[in-house]
C-alpha cells in the first residue's frame, strides 16, 4: 500500500467514524449519518482497492476507474449544492418569519398613534 | 393600503399624504432602508412596520398583508412606493371588488397608459407576461405591475413565499391555483428617472425565473 493510500484510508476511515459517532450522539439525523458513513466507507475501499473501482466501472459501462470515481464526485457534488440550496431557502424562510413577526409585534407607528413629534412642527 | 419601501425617504411622505386623502389607513413596511424611510412614511400618517434587515418587497407585502388581516381590513391594495402609480387608478380597482364582480383585481399599463416607458423595458415586461402565461395559465396584460387589490378573503388565502422579486408571479400563481375570479384594471403608470433608478433591473429576470422554477419544483420555501 502506498502512502497515500495509507493517509488516504485513514482520513477516510476516521470521517467515517465521526459522522457515526455524530449520529449516535444525535448531532446528524440517522439518515443523513448512514449516508455519511457510507460515502466515507467507500472512499476508503475505492483508495485500498483501486482496482474494484475499475471492475466496478466495466460492470456500469464506463471504461476506467478512475473516469468512475470521477463521475460520482460530479454527481456527490452537484446533489451537494441543491441540499445546501434547500437548506438555505429554509433558513432565509425563518429569517423572514422572524423578522416579519418582529415587526408586528413592534410597530414604528400604529394606527391609533399620533403622528411623530416632527410631523407636527 | 400596503406599500413595501426600501431607501424611499425623498418620496414615500408625498405618497402617502397623497393615498391618504380620499383612501383610508395606509400601511409601509420599511424593508430595512438606510435611510428615513419609516420616519418620512409616519410623519405622513401612514401605519409604519420596520423590517429590522432587507428581505425584499414579497416578504414585505406579505407582512403589510399580514398585519392589514389581522386588524379587518376588508380590501387590501397594494401600490408601489416610489410614485409611479397614479393615486385616481385606486378607485378603479377597488370598483369591482366592491360590486363583487372579481377577488383580485390587477393594474394595467398595457390596457391604460404608460408615457415613458423606454423599449427594453416593455419587451422584458411582454416577456414576463409570456412567460406567466405558458407557467401558471393565467391570461394578463401585464404581470409585473405593483398596483392590485384583494379581497379580505382573496388575501387571506395567499400567501407569498417568494421574498424577492420573484413574488409577482408567484401571486399570480397563487390566484389561479385557489379558483380566484380575477381580471385586470387599466391603469397609468409614470415612468420618472426616480422609478427608473430604483424599478427592477433586466439583469435581475434571470434570477426571478430561476426562483420562480425552484419554487415549482420544490414548493414554497
Amino acid at each position: 500500500m502506498s502512502t497515500f493510500q495509507v493517509v488516504g484510508v485513514g482520513l477516510a476511515v476516521m470521517f467515517a467514524a465521526l459522522s457515526l459517532a455524530a449520529t449516535l450522539r444525535r448531532r446528524l439525523g440517522v439518515p443523513s449519518g448512514i449516508a455519511w458513513a457510507a460515502v466515507w466507507t467507500a472512499a476508503a475501499v475505492a483508495i485500498a482497492f483501486p482496482e474494484l473501482t475499475v471492475v466496478t466501472a466495466r460492470t456500469l459501462g464506463i471504461s476506467r476507474g478512475a473516469d468512475l470515481v470521477f463521475y460520482c464526485g460530479i454527481l456527490g457534488m452537484l446533489a451537494g449544492f441543491f441540499l445546501i440550496y434547500v437548506r438555505l431557502r429554509r433558513i432565509e424562510r425563518d429569517i423572514t418569519l422572524l423578522v416579519r413577526e418582529t415587526a408586528l409585534q413592534k410597530p414604528v407607528r400604529e394606527a391609533d398613534e399620533p403622528l411623530p413629534a416632527r410631523a407636527a412642527e | 393600503m400596503v406599500m413595501g419601501a426600501f431607501n424611499e425617504a425623498s418620496v414615500i411622505g408625498e405618497v402617502v399624504r397623497e393615498l391618504r386623502v380620499h383612501h383610508g389607513q395606509v400601511v409601509v413596511v420599511d424593508d430595512g432602508s438606510g435611510d428615513q424611510t419609516a420616519l418620512r412614511g409616519a410623519e405622513a400618517g401612514a401605519v409604519v412596520l420596520r423590517h429590522v434587515i432587507n428581505r425584499g418587497q414579497g416578504a414585505a407585502l406579505q407582512t403589510g398583508f399580514t398585519y392589514c388581516l389581522r386588524h379587518g381590513a376588508q380590501f387590501i391594495l397594494t401600490f408601489d412606493a416610489d410614485g409611479q402609480h397614479s393615486v385616481t387608478d385606486v378607485d378603479r380597482l377597488l370598483g369591482p371588488l366592491l360590486r363583487g364582480e372579481a377577488d383580485v383585481a390587477f393594474g394595467s399599463r398595457f390596457l391604460g397608459e404608460a408615457p415613458g416607458m423606454p423599449r427594453r423595458r416593455r419587451i422584458l415586461l411582454k416577456l414576463g407576461v409570456l412567460f406567466t402565461r405558458l407557467a401558471s395559465g393565467a391570461r394578463l396584460t401585464d404581470t409585473h405591475n405593483g398596483i392590485r387589490a384583494f379581497t379580505r378573503e382573496a388575501a387571506s388565502r395567499i400567501r407569498i413565499s417568494e421574498d424577492r422579486m420573484a413574488h409577482a408571479s408567484e401571486l399570480i400563481d397563487q390566484v389561479v391555483a385557489n379558483d380566484l375570479r380575477y381580471l385586470e384594471v387599466p391603469v397609468t403608470i409614470r415612468y420618472t428617472g426616480y422609478s427608473m433608478a430604483k424599478g427592477q433591473k433586466a439583469s435581475g429576470s434571470f434570477g426571478i425565473v430561476l426562483n420562480y422554477l425552484f419554487r415549482k419544483l420544490l414548493g414554497p420555501a
